[in-house]
């Protein structure tokens, strides 16, 4: 269990990254979307140890871990949005290097350890190869498994599946799963789909703070009756979104559909099943705030 | 289209880096810089207007050095912008001409680089102006002695490494391979240094040098006060050559890689095409094999407690990180270069030979060497090695991974230690195989452990903590560096404050030197003092450092300061304490030593002393003084407690005119006007002093100079009886090289050290005059003019060393510890033991000169007897290499000069080596001192090779007859009477033994002395005649003067001329000669051209210029050959206002030819392998143009002019032509 305590943040530019953040974590993985620039980086990495909230505090299974960051350190597995790698260290020597400083000191278990999450991530072929010479998809799939070196018992990945193809993203979402049974795993993403497919549990940050908490599906059930949906042309479209409040829009075939919310259906627009993304965007515009905060 | 670009780029790059935060940084460095080095005190620049054409060209040189930041930072980052900020493929893409678009970005931040540049020149031109600078310092202002460094040196050195590093950073991609380029580029400027020391190899090192720095101080090396005050630099010669050689290769390299062309297109730079792919079969056979590890149990946790084994993975990888890179192999092979072509090409003797490779020496060499590079690779390697998890972006991984960060942090330290371990141990190794390959085996291992790991590497060690904490308080990688860069160049400036004891410069301790007699000496101890001292404080820095660990995303200062205390804690604060309390106890120890102890008198107190000594005692600087003419001295040495203990009997004379009612007494050691000079850490001593009728009276508590005062004045010739009595005992050590040489091991104390000196010590006056102006005395009215026969009855000898003068009658008894040997003038009379000690007892038999000396050392000794002289060397056991030689010399001269001079005045004559630093020779009565380094560890064995050994140990038994034989007036030339004579004589049994071919390569030697001891003249160049104690005049131009009098009158005619001049004076008691009676014996008999030549030599300062511009040969009908050369001809006259002036040459020049019969033996540039040439006639050369022609019955090779050294010629490159 995490509990963030009212987390604050601001960078030295002025820019207020996490402001009063308090979230508590249960096991299984856990959905932090917000766009970019929302503070999720801010708050992964505050997270992560990496740095200090300006307020708050932060308690994984009772370890304050902004007192005792190496506690945490040792049941924490980190996947960073983006990285780089020292050059001319092969996978597996990295991977390895990496293992003992997570304290696998024994070399049996970690050697199993390293074959098999160089397995798991499809890379046991590429060992041999620097790092530092891989595509990004192939970097992505080492990140993951060194962030899973160790058994974590706090595993934070940040958009993880950014650069990855289909099947690939498939089978870390699948690992995802398997291993979020007993662990806390915060996702940060963007993508509605990933959060949708994956997390009982999640949170919309944005400008640092957040703006719902909840269940997913209970959160789409909220919004069941809500939505109306109308394919309009672009002429369409300006006069509608100044009358009525549009939380989506997207082109289909040259022409736009619009998603309304509003209890009654507006004229010409079809009652819509709700889905995650109508939760986000309705969150997001602030349209739905009052409706949203009373369920949560 | 394309000019709009090209225009557009530059302004583009311009902008950018005036946006830049670094651009105002090193901007604000460079000017501010510039501005305050006028002001600064720089002892190279002596006593030139430090606003005058050399000075300030000079420090545009310094600023060339550091440009190389400036180059890296701009250059560098321009080229490898695009690639690093990823904006590469947004570029590309544009429809751009690849041509103006890349020389608009080069440019553009080129001109960055000069307009930042050219804040030096307009800032050394204003800091000129400033308040705080010293008026008398400055001339009048000349703009083009700014401009014309600027233009000459500056901008082209600018443009070769801006060309250079842009082409390296576009073709590699990499920050690195531009940082080791400049490396490279320094060693190849500490190369061409070192090349132009040597001169053979001199017009090498002109055209290596990129920086313009070394290339500029071999142009001026000769240029006299005057010119460094007033010649513009001019753009020919070897600046030009040197300029456009660079340049081209520059723009060679630009264009010829630069990529100015190319299209423009993101390129898999050095990804090297990898082995060829795996067989399908092979990758097949993986792919199942992956499988089966697809059911690896990958659930296992680490266990908290693994910091040993972290520890040891952290450190063994960074380490590897640090070596395995191309940058670290190609870093130590051109160090290893650089090393070889310092040891093969450093010069350790005074005539170019080489010494022996002990290890001593290697050690001395490579550590030199090492020095400026260890702080280059430090300040490099301590911003990768600190940088790179931020550098490539692995920085949240490993960061969040559970490690301590101490681990980090010492892993890291111990890349950086292991750098510059490897960087010593690569050096002893390279040193070992060249001891090896030069045959020498005796490899002292423990010796190579001591010095270059204790004393240099250690030190090394220090500072890199510090580039570390550096690293530590800065935002990015590039600030560290500046800042440590600064912290080095502030060390520089804290000795002109007065901050000069090494508690006050880090990671320094007092020099040292290993001699293979006293081994190290004291300083071990000493140096282990201040390692705990330097220590301390590195481990509390350490702390510190680790306290600010920049963990996680980059945090400000002003936080992680914050968070400082949380982060040490209390191991953390304790360790501090206990580092601190190391440092503190260690720091009371040094002061105790060197403050209490002993005395420590930073530079500028000395000065305080020295002028508060002249203002209060000058007025009884003509006062009578008794002097000791009769001396039986008791003296114990005590080498390992470096004590000495003195109890003499003495007969006090007044040998002046006047009663002697009181005097001033000094004593070194005890006086703090007399530390002999060493400067600045000296022992206290106790002494008594009594004569009959009189007592010791006031002391003046500043200066410890006592009065002497007699109730009865001592009468003229009356002597009364006195005795003596002193304890010189250095008590725990001293800061810098203990003046007092009583050692272990090869001890040697001069009288002045030991004995008081009465009345008022000129040799302790201000000499420089700009120290004068300052403390309000008087300019310095310099030696007594040749002309006052007031001083000549005073002898040279009475006032030279501050002891008064007249012979004395002297006998000693000196004891020392059982296993050594002690010598003083005299003849042994007696030896015995009394417990541990051993007593020896010299008497002479008859009156020398009041001065003497006292060795102690285990000795070998070589006893020879020599036509009824015994001839005895004394010398460390290991150093038999020279002993023959030494020999020779002795008895050659005995016999040359006894039959050309007159007889020798002792029954036997002693050589007697001694351990120092310096190389130095020195003749006492039948006694001669000679130093480790002057001498016995020289290495002769090539034929080649020139006989310093053989010449030094002539030019000091010279001074049996020149010095003690004859003592002269106390006026100018008093010490070219001593010198110039003792050269001569030397010069001549070099001329008897080895030829005058090899005459002639060491007088070259000389020559080059003579013209770069001019040019740094601080006081007033004089003719010989006239010469003050000025060593480049008496010993060198005196050298080539009295060879060249010896072609001219010939050496009978001279040494029959010297032969009378010293019997009318020898041991003369009342009137004492002067150059001006050595002249008239020398003129006696001569002809019109001859006694103009004897002027031009003696009495002028003439400056040659000869060239032979072609020679040219056409076989005659009759099978003769006729040879025409042409010859150019100049001459110019140094005034007594130290102008030099062209005036009318008139000479016999001495032209040579060779055969070409005999061109196989002969090289050009090694006169020690020349053949005597076949045709060797004198010619009357005029001023300008003169074509002589001569008719050979061979054909010729080679025509050269002034083969023999002669002629004070500026430049002797230009004397020779083949045909």
């Amino acid at each position: 269990m995490l509990i963030l305590n009212s987390i604050s943040k601001s960078y030295e530019n002025g820019v207020k990254a996490l402001d009063n953040v308090s979230l508590s974590i249960p096991k299984g993985l856990y959905g932090l979307l917000g766009p970019n620039g929302a503070g999720k980086s801010s708050l992964m990495r505050t997270i992560a140890t990496l740095q200090n909230a300006d307020s708050g505090s932060i308690v994984f299974d009772g370890i304050d871990i902004l007192k005792n960051p190496n506690e945490l350190r040792h049941r924490l597995g980190y996947l960073p949005q983006s990285f780089g790698v020292y050059p001319r260290v092969s996978a597996v020597e990295l991977l390895n290097h990496l293992a003992i400083l997570k304290g696998l000191v024994d070399k049996k278990e970690r050697l199993e350890v390293v074959a098999g999450l160089l397995a798991q991530t499809n890379l046991y072929q590429h060992r041999k190869k620097a790092v530092s010479d891989f595509s990004g998809g192939m970097r992505q799939r080492f990140g993951i498994a060194q962030a899973l070196l160790g058994d974590p018992d706090l595993l934070i990945v940040d958009e993880p599946t950014g650069g990855l193809d289909p099947e690939e993203r498939n089978r870390f979402h699948n690992l995802l799963v398997s291993l979020g049974k007993d662990k806390v795993i915060i996702l940060s993403t963007h993508i509605v789909d990933d959060v949708a497919e994956l997390c009982p549990n999640m949170a919309v940050l944005a400008q640092g703070k957040i703006l719902l908490e909840g269940n997913p599906i209970a959160l789409i059930e909220q919004l069941q009756g809500k939505i109306w949906r109308k394919v309009v042309s672009v002429a369409e479209l300006m006069e509608i979104e100044a009358a009525l409040p549009v939380i989506s829009k997207r082109l289909y075939a040259g022409n736009s559909v619009v998603h309304v919310m509003a209890n009654q259906a507006p004229e010409g627009f079809d009652n819509a099943p709700a889905n995650l993304e109508d939760v986000y965007f309705s969150t997001l515009h602030g349209c739905n705030a009052p409706i949203l905060k009373q369920v949560v | 289209m394309f000019n709009s670009l090209f225009k557009n780029q530059v302004l583009f790059e311009w902008q950018f880096f005036t946006r830049q935060p670094s651009f105002f940084i090193i901007t604000l460095i460079f000017f501010s810089l510039a501005l305050l080095l006028p002001s600064l005190t720089l002892p190279i620049l002596g006593n030139v207007n430090h606003n005058g054409a050399y000075a300030t060209a000079f420090m545009t040189t310094l600023f060339i050095v550091f440009s190389l930041i400036l180059v890296v930072n701009f250059i560098a980052n321009t080229a490898l912008r695009n690639h690093e900020t990823n904006m590469a493929e947004v570029i590309f893409c544009k429809p751009i001409h690849p041509c103006s678009y890349q020389l608009g970005r080069f440019l553009g931040s080129f001109i960055v680089v000069i307009v930042i540049f050219s804040l030096v020149p307009i800032g050394l031109a204003l800091g000129s102006f400033m308040p705080w600078v010293d008026p008398t310092t400055m001339g009048s202002f000349n703009a083009n002695f700014y401009l014309l460094p600027f233009l000459y040196l500056a901008v082209p050195t600018l443009f070769i490494f801006s060309c250079i590093f842009y082409t390296l950073a576009i073709r590699f991609k990499s920050i690195k391979v531009v940082y080791i380029a400049a490396v490279i580029l320094m060693l190849l400027n500490e190369m061409a240094g070192n090349l132009l020391l040597s001169t053979d190899a001199s017009y090498f090192g002109v055209l290596l040098d990129p920086f313009s720095t070394e290339l500029f101080m071999e142009i001026t090396k000769y240029w006299t006060v005057a010119e460094r005050n007033n010649q513009e630099l001019t753009f020919s010669g070897n600046l030009m050559y040197n300029r456009l050689l660079w340049m081209l290769i520059s723009i060679v390299i630009l264009v010829g890689f630069g990529q100015l062309n190319a299209t423009l297109a993101i390129r898999n730079d050095f990804v090297k095409a990898k082995k060829q792919k795996k067989s399908d079969k092979k990758q097949a056979k993986e792919l199942l094999q992956a499988d089966d590890f697809l059911a690896n149990k990958i659930r296992f946790s680490g266990v908290k407690n693994a910091y040993f084994k972290q520890f040891i993975t952290r450190t063994s990888f960074e380490v590897k990180q640090v070596l395995f890179d191309a940058g670290f192999y190609i870093l130590s092979g051109s160090i290893l270069l650089f090393m070889m072509v310092m040891m093969i090409t450093e010069p350790q003797g005074m005539f170019g030979n080489s010494l022996w490779p002990l290890t001593q020496i290697m050690v001395e060499t490579s550590s030199k060497a090492l020095t400026f590079l260890s702080l280059v690779i430090i300040t490099y390697y301590s911003a990768e090695i600190i940088w790179r998890e931020k550098s490539t972006n692995i920085g949240d991984i490993v960061d969040s991974l559970p490690v301590n960060n101490a681990i980090f942090w010492l892993s890291k330290l111990l890349a950086m230690f292991a750098v510059l371990f490897l960087l010593v141990l690569f050096t002893v190794v390279l040193t070992i195989c060249y001891q090896l390959s030069q045959g020498y085996q005796n490899i002292d291992l423990m010796q190579y452990f001591v010095s270059m790991v204790y004393f240099t590497l250690l030190p090394w060690l220090m500072m890199s903590v510090v580039a570390f904490f550096c690293q530590a308080l800065s935002p990015n990688k590039f600030t560290g560096m500046l800042l440590f860069v600064l912290f080095i160049v502030a060390e520089f400036t804290l000795d002109p404050l007065g901050f000069n004891h090494n508690l006050f410069h880090f990671s320094h301790s007092p020099s040292w030197f290993y001699s293979d007699m006293n081994l190290y000496g004291q300083a071990l101890e000493v140096h282990t003092w201040y390692m705990l001292y330097w220590g301390g404080f590195t481990i509390a820095l350490a702390v510190l450092t680790y306290g600010l660990w920049q963990r996680g995303p980059q945090q400000s200062l002003k936080v992680r300061a914050k968070l400082l205390g949380y982060q040490i804690g209390r191991p953390g604060l304790l360790t501090i304490a206990a580092a601190l309390f190391i440092s503190l106890g260690s720091g009371v120890n040094i002061y105790h030593n060197t403050y209490v102890q002993n005395h420590f008198v930073s530079q500028s107190e000395l000065k305080d002393i020295h002028a508060n000594y002249e203002k209060s005692y000058r007025q009884f600087a003509n006062d009578a003084v008794p002097a000791m003419s009769k001396i039986n001295a008791k003296v114990d040495i005590y080498p390992s407690e470096h004590k000495i203990e003195i109890s003499a009997d003495i007969v006090f004379t007044n040998h002046t005119a006047q009663p002697i009612k009181k005097f001033l007494v000094a004593i070194t050691g005890y006086s703090r006007i007399l530390n002999m000079g060493q400067g600045l850490g000296f022992s206290p001593v106790d002494f008594t002093l009594e004569i009959a009728g009189g007592k010791m009276g006031a002391v003046d508590g500043e200066l410890n100079t006592h009065w002497f005062e007699f109730e009865q004045a001592m009468l003229p010739n009356e002597s009364r009886k006195g005795t003596f009595t002193s304890i010189r005992d250095q008590d725990g050590f001293v800061e810098t090289v203990p003046s007092l040489q009583v050692i272990n091991n090869g001890s040697f104390v001069q009288n002045g050290e030991i004995f008081p000196r009465f009345g008022y010590l000129k040799s302790e006056q201000l000499l420089s005059n700009k120290d004068r102006s300052s403390y309000g005395l008087e300019k310095l009215g310099g030696t007594n003019k040749l002309e006052d026969t007031r001083y000549y009855n005073q002898p040279m000898s009475g006032t030279l060393y501050g002891i008064s003068g007249g012979s004395i009658e002297f006998e000693t008894t000196v004891s020392t510890s059982a296993n050594q040997t002690a010598i003083a003038p005299g003849y042994l009379t007696k030896a015995w033991l009394v417990g541990n000690r051993r007593y020896f007892h010299y008497k002479m038999d008859r009156p020398i000169q009041n001065y003497f000396a006292y060795f102690s050392g285990e000795y070998e000794i070589a006893r020879s007897h020599h036509k009824g002289i015994d001839i005895e060397v004394y010398y460390h056991k290991e150093h038999q290499m020279n002993i023959q030689r030494i020999e020779t010399s002795m008895k050659d001269s005995l016999d040359y000069y006894t039959e050309n001079f007159g007889p020798f005045q002792h029954k036997q004559a002693r050589i007697i080596e001694f351990a120092s630093k310096l190389s130095l020779a020195q003749d006492f009565p039948n006694t001669i001192a000679y130093s480790e380094r002057m001498g016995f560890i020289h290495d002769l064995s090539k034929p080649a090779d020139n006989d310093q050994v053989y010449l030094v140990a002539a030019h000091e038994m010279a001074h049996q007859w020149w010095g003690s034989q004859i003592d002269p007036a106390n006026v100018q030339g008093a010490t070219f009477i001593i010198e110039t004579l003792a050269q001569y004589s030397s010069f001549m049994l070099i001329q008897k033994k080895y030829g005058k071919e090899r005459l002639a390569a060491m007088l070259q030697f000389e020559l080059n002395r003579y013209l770069k001891g001019r040019s740094r003249e601080t006081v007033k160049e004089l003719p010989l005649m006239r010469e003050e104690n000025q060593a480049y005049i008496h010993y060198s131009k005196g050298a080539i003067a009295m060879m060249a009098l010896a072609d001219r009158l010939g050496e009978k005619r001279l040494n029959s001329a010297l032969q009378k001049f010293l019997l009318k004076y020898k041991f003369n008691q009342d009137k004492f000669p002067t150059t001006l009676d050595l002249m008239d014996f020398i003129k006696e008999g001569a002809n019109v051209e001859e006694l103009a030549f004897i002027t031009r030599v003696f009495y002028e300062i003439n400056i040659y210029d000869l060239r032979l511009l072609s020679a040219n040969t056409e076989p005659l009908a009759n099978g003769q050959y006729k040879v025409t050369l042409n010859i150019d001809a100049n001459r110019s006259q140094m005034d007594s206002n130290t102008v030099e002036q062209n005036v009318e040459l008139n000479e016999l020049v001495d032209i040579a030819l060779w055969l070409k019969s005999s061109k196989r033996n002969m090289h050009m540039s090694k006169r020690t392998s020349r053949q005597p040439p076949a045709y060797l006639q004198k010619h009357a050369i005029k001023t300008g143009h003169n074509v002589i022609e001569i008719i050979m019955n061979e054909e010729p090779a080679k025509a050269m002019l002034d083969p023999y050294i002669h002629f004070v010629d500026r430049n002797i490159n230009n004397n020779s032509a083949n045909f």
